[in-house]
């Protein structure tokens, strides 16, 4: 092993530049991951150190409704100590700046939190110790109202003095109180807001402090036997640390994705900076074959010489990796209820790099194999193996072992198993047209006659000639292409589809919680005000009882029947109206649209995915429990709903003559021209009728658009490594060309073509071999980023058709210009000396 | 499995060596059951006009390549049974190359190139030794340059210091002189019959220079694949 390991020393030295290209192609791609594991690794050690203080609790009980008698005495037999809070959305009116806003109240009663602390500036100022009218409200609301401790906030009809600041509630983020920032008031006091009504939304909760409690699942179980009526929701610091730690699961799940991406091209880089790199060995293997090394010994030389390349440029993506995870906490901490701790996470530095080692060796390999069969004859005929060198028997079983081990490794990433094998098999399928399309590209070219003028015929018949590099320029820089402007337009998309509800003319203010007898009173303030009311909807609450003969109790114990929990246990607020609005089209059967029968079931109109969700056909019977009698349903037609329209959408819909004596109330939508109209509508509609809320779509939009600027800013930072990547494999793609080309430059030197002659046949190569790879890469992109948004992602993307070809024609220019960069010298260069160079 | 002969017996025997390349269905034969025996010690020089199959008969000899037919022993054992890797054994403990076009390793040193030989049969004292045969071809003081930092001369002459550092029993060499002007080519040849003297090699040597082949102790001609005539090595 010292003979392999000295002369892959001795001989590396003399090529560390071209080496550190083949090196640096994993760099970005180790890097990314490193930085995202890790990142992933200080967020679980953190909620594991804050665990306790993220629900400030030991068991949390909550419920739609006020607690039944039944369940308020198993609560007290729990035992422990016990503090309470009820919690909705209200409008609050700040009599200071004489301005109304959305906020979602908490009345809080008892110790709570029972672990942490409940910061506030002052500090002390819990209104849960108060009995009298006092709050403390969201900083956010301070900032905005200009307001001091000792001001006031009005809520229904009792105002409160403002005691202090909320700093910090434990098991919140930063941006907790972003879209409905929070009020706290006491309990004692929220009964004389009249806020709180038949109907009305509100949250019940019971926080419990008692470390000797049964287990949560125990306690379900107990609920889900004994009360199966009641919706009872308990949550512990178990479930609690899976709730604070999902959202961001999702989004370093999307970013490792990238890593891997940026690996991924990184190991077709690597393919490509080595088969440059090996080419120029050739000679020197046959030497070394002459003078009595074995193939394994010739192979083991270089092989050596990469597994340190690898090692090192995946040392290197681990050194910046961790750089940038010091990074990473400082774009997403806000949205985390926890402070992180920067720490190295050893664990995940090993599988970054371990990865990215595997992945560059595997790559590499497959330009390393044909080392083994050059014969030694070529020391003395130095063409001997050009273009003859027989398929290595271990190319196949190499492709397969590296298929696998990418399939298992994007199965594993994944949640959903087979979304890695579709993703997978999606990359296997871009690396199939590219090879083909190469294949088929120069059956083109060999069987049609070739243009009569010299220059452009050179470069035609230069893309299949033996030893050509049209199929790997193609594959690496269409791969390339593909995979970076794949990962651009889905990034796009996710961002703009909060976008695009807010523009357009549709309506900006949603109004809820309207009462029937505060109906013609709002309208008429709304009219007043110059607005028109877009769109209306009565909303009855009721809750699901059966589907298709079963009810949902026997549904829940059956483990065959695969109905989300959510589904079974929501609040249902339906609607009746006599045929579909706009946003929503019908795809099967008929919509009734009056109906007067309650001996037979009543027919209503169901959105098609939920639909699919309770497993449901037209003509299917449903149970609802509208408050306390139950109704029979069948489902009469199918609609698809535009979620995006800012617009009252249902699930269900009822047709007209069956709900109207039910309770309900009314939620509109219109559409203001001005903030100040706006602020108007508010104030008025809060002297009017304290209880309807307004929500100003401009400012939820505004909070929104404060979270996605932090992930976006984190999407597009990580997307950059691809990109970084995507530029070194189309240098080190080039550089592939560059061994054949100096030959054959010299050659059209010595036979009189002038430097721009040669300057000009190779520019025509690299457009024709960069346009085709860059429109090909494009168009597999649109075709992934569709599939993406639509059976995984379930997010509309607009294919800018026009962007696309400026995109594809910026790719097949990068590769003109990294062509003739990395050409440059070869034209201008007197032949002698390019020869003298050799290798 | 090796077999070795008497001491005395021929250290090349060649036997009906043939040398044919298909294409399609058409066979293009170039070399034609060449035979010939060289003994110990002596020098063989092959000659003929371009494309006569010299080079073809030279990488045949030295195990370079496989014959379609016919049979090579080298040092009394058969090459042709054996595999690639054993053939490349074989040379690396009996066998030194000369080429053409110097055929060092470009990313090496002249010393380092000159003492692969020895570092691939984990042979002690390498350096030294390569050091040693680089100093009786005078190239002493260019012993760390790189092959790219010599002139053809003296990258010939490490050449010439490889190819006999592992004392090799017979050594080949094709064409030695074709890429040197006069004086470097008179240089090296005089070094080439010299070392092969002192260090009782066979010689064996493709060229087109009859000067040089008449230096040598035996001469085949080839012309089109067919061995024309023969003066005992």
């Amino acid at each position: 092993m010292r003979f392999p390991l000295t002369i892959a020393w001795l001989d590396a030295r003399s090529r560390v530049r071209h080496l550190s290209l083949c090196a640096l192609a994993i760099v970005f791609g180790v890097a990314a991951m490193v930085a995202i594991d890790s990142f992933t690794d200080n967020v679980k050690e953190a909620i594991e150190a804050e665990a306790m203080t993220l629900l400030g609790a030991d068991l949390q009980i909550s419920s739609r409704t006020p607690f039944s008698d039944d369940i308020e005495s198993w609560i007290q037999s729990l035992e422990g100590e016990e503090a309470r809070e009820t919690r909705f959305s209200s409008m609050a009116y700040f009599p200071k700046a004489d301005s109304t806003r959305l906020v979602q109240v908490r009345a809080l009663e008892g110790n709570f939190p029972f672990y942490g602390t409940f910061r506030t500036e002052p500090e002390g100022a819990n209104p849960a110790l108060y009995t009298e009218p006092v709050a403390t409200i969201d900083s956010l609301l301070m900032a905005q109202y200009d307001l001091k401790v000792g001001d006031t906030v009005s809520l229904g009809e009792i105002e409160f003095k403002i005691i202090g600041e909320i700093i910090e509630i434990p098991g919140e983020s930063g941006f907790a109180g972003l879209f409905a920032p929070r009020i706290y008031i006491p309990k004692t006091q929220l009964d004389s807001t009249r806020l709180i009504d038949t109907g009305s939304i509100a949250f019940h909760r019971v926080y419990l402090k008692n470390d000797s409690l049964p287990e949560t699942s125990e306690l379900k179980d107990f609920l889900k036997a004994n009360f199966p009526e009641d919706r009872i929701n308990l949550d512990d610091v178990e479930e609690r640390k899976e709730d604070v730690g999902r959202p961001l699961e999702n989004l370093t799940r999307y970013l490792g994705l990238v890593g891997f991406i940026s690996l991924l091209l990184g190991g077709v880089g690597i393919a490509g900076s080595i088969q440059a790199y090996l080419l120029q060995k050739r000679d020197t293997v046959a030497i070394l074959r002459c003078l009595g090394s074995s193939s394994k010994t010739a192979f083991s030389i270089f092989l050596i010489q990469i597994a340190g390349v690898a090692g090192f440029g995946a040392g290197l993506g681990a050194i910046l990796g961790v750089c940038i995870q010091t990074l990473l906490p400082r774009i997403l901490a806000p949205l985390l209820p926890v402070d992180l701790e920067f720490f190295v996470s050893w664990p995940s530095i090993f599988s970054g790099v371990s990865f990215g080692f595997l992945i560059a060796i595997l790559f590499a390999l497959f330009p390393l194999l044909p080392i083994r069969n050059i014969s030694p004859l070529r020391a003395l005929r130095s063409r001997i193996d050009d273009g003859n060198t027989p398929r290595d028997r271990f190319v196949i079983p190499l492709a397969l072992i590296t298929a696998s081990i990418l399939t298992i490794y994007c199965m594993m990433k994944n949640q959903v198993w087979w979304h890695g094998l579709i993703f997978a098999a999606f990359i296997g399928f871009a690396f199939f047209v590219f090879w083909a399309s190469a294949k088929i590209l120069q059956l083109i070219l060999k069987r049609l006659p070739l243009p009569n003028i010299y220059l452009l015929r050179q470069a035609l018949s230069n893309l299949y000639r033996p030893q050509n590099r049209t199929t790997f320029l193609l594959v690496s820089i269409g791969m390339g292409t593909f995979l970076v402007y794949t990962l651009s337009l889905v990034q796009t998309g996710l961002l703009q589809q909060s976008e695009r509800a807010a523009t357009g003319d549709g309506p900006n203010l949603l109004l809820f919680d309207i009462q029937p007898d505060q109906r013609d009173r709002v309208y008429q303030i709304i009219q007043d005000s110059g607005l028109v009311i877009e769109e209306e909807a009565p909303i009855v609450t009721m809750r699901l009882k059966g589907v298709k003969g079963r009810t949902v109790s026997e549904i829940r114990q059956d483990p065959d029947v695969k109905i989300d929990a959510w589904i079974l246990n929501r609040e249902w607020r339906n609607t009746y109206r006599a045929e579909p609005r706009d946003s929503e089209t019908l795809i099967a059967g008929e919509y009734v649209s009056e109906w007067q029968s309650f001996d037979q079931p009543v027919p209503v109109s169901l959105e098609a995915d939920m639909a699919l969700d309770l497993g449901v056909v037209l003509g299917d019977l449903l149970v609802f429990d509208v408050q306390g009698i139950p109704v029979e349903v069948i489902v009469s037609s199918l609609r698809t709903v535009d979620w995006l329209q800012m617009r009252p959408n249902f699930f269900v819909t009822f047709p007209t003559g069956v709900l109207e004596a039910a309770p309900h109330w009314w939620i509109a939508v219109t559409r203001s021209p001005d903030v100040e109209t706006t602020a108007e509508l508010q104030r008025s509609i809060f002297l009017d009728s304290p209880n309807v809320s307004v929500v100003d779509l401009q400012v939820v939009l505004s909070a929104l658009e404060n979270v996605l600027s932090k992930i976006s800013f984190a999407v597009r930072f990580m997307a950059l490594f691809t990109i970084g990547t995507g530029i070194v494999v189309l240098a080190s793609a080039i550089t592939t060309s560059r061994y054949q080309r100096v030959r054959e430059s010299v050659l059209l030197r010595t036979l009189g073509a002038s430097g721009n002659q040669v300057k000009l046949i190779m520019g025509i190569e690299y457009l024709m071999i960069g346009g085709i790879a860059a429109f090909l890469g494009i168009a597999i992109a649109m075709l992934a980023a569709w599939a993406l948004a639509n059976l995984l992602l379930e997010i509309e993307v607009i294919l800018p058709v026009f962007d696309s070809i400026i995109a594809a024609l910026g790719v097949a220019l990068l590769t003109l210009i990294t062509g003739m960069l990395n050409s440059r010298g070869i034209a201008q260069h007197p032949p002698l000396s390019i020869l003298r160079e050799g290798e | 499995m090796m077999s070795t002969s008497a001491h005395n017996s021929p250290i090349i025997r060649a036997s009906g060596l043939t040398k044919a390349y298909h294409s399609g269905e058409k066979a293009l034969t170039v070399l034609d059951t060449v035979s010939f025996e060289v003994n110990p010690g002596k020098s063989l020089a092959i000659v003929g006009p371009s494309g006569s199959g010299k080079t073809t008969l030279l990488g045949l000899c030295a195990g370079l390549d496989t014959a379609s037919s016919g049979d090579i022993e080298l040092l009394g054992t058969s090459l042709t049974p054996l595999s690639e890797d054993a053939r490349a054994d074989f040379r690396g403990q009996h066998i030194g190359f000369v080429f053409q076009n110097f055929q060092l390793i470009p990313t090496l040193s002249a010393l380092e190139n000159v003492s692969v030989p020895l570092d691939l049969r984990k042979i002690p004292g390498a350096r030294e030794r390569a050091k040693r045969l680089l100093e009786s071809v005078g190239l002493g003081h260019r012993l760390n340059h790189l092959p790219l930092q010599l002139s053809g001369g003296e990258q010939q002459r490490v050449a010439l210091a490889r190819a006999f550092v592992n004392e090799p029993k017979i050594l080949f060499a094709d064409e030695p002189t074709g890429n040197l002007d006069g004086t470097n080519g008179n240089h090296v040849t005089d070094l080439l019959f010299e070392m092969n003297r002192e260090k009782s090699t066979t010689l064996v040597l493709v060229t087109h220079d009859l000067g040089l082949a008449e230096k040598c102790d035996g001469m085949i001609r080839l012309r089109d694949g067919k061995l024309i005539s023969e003066s005992a090595a």
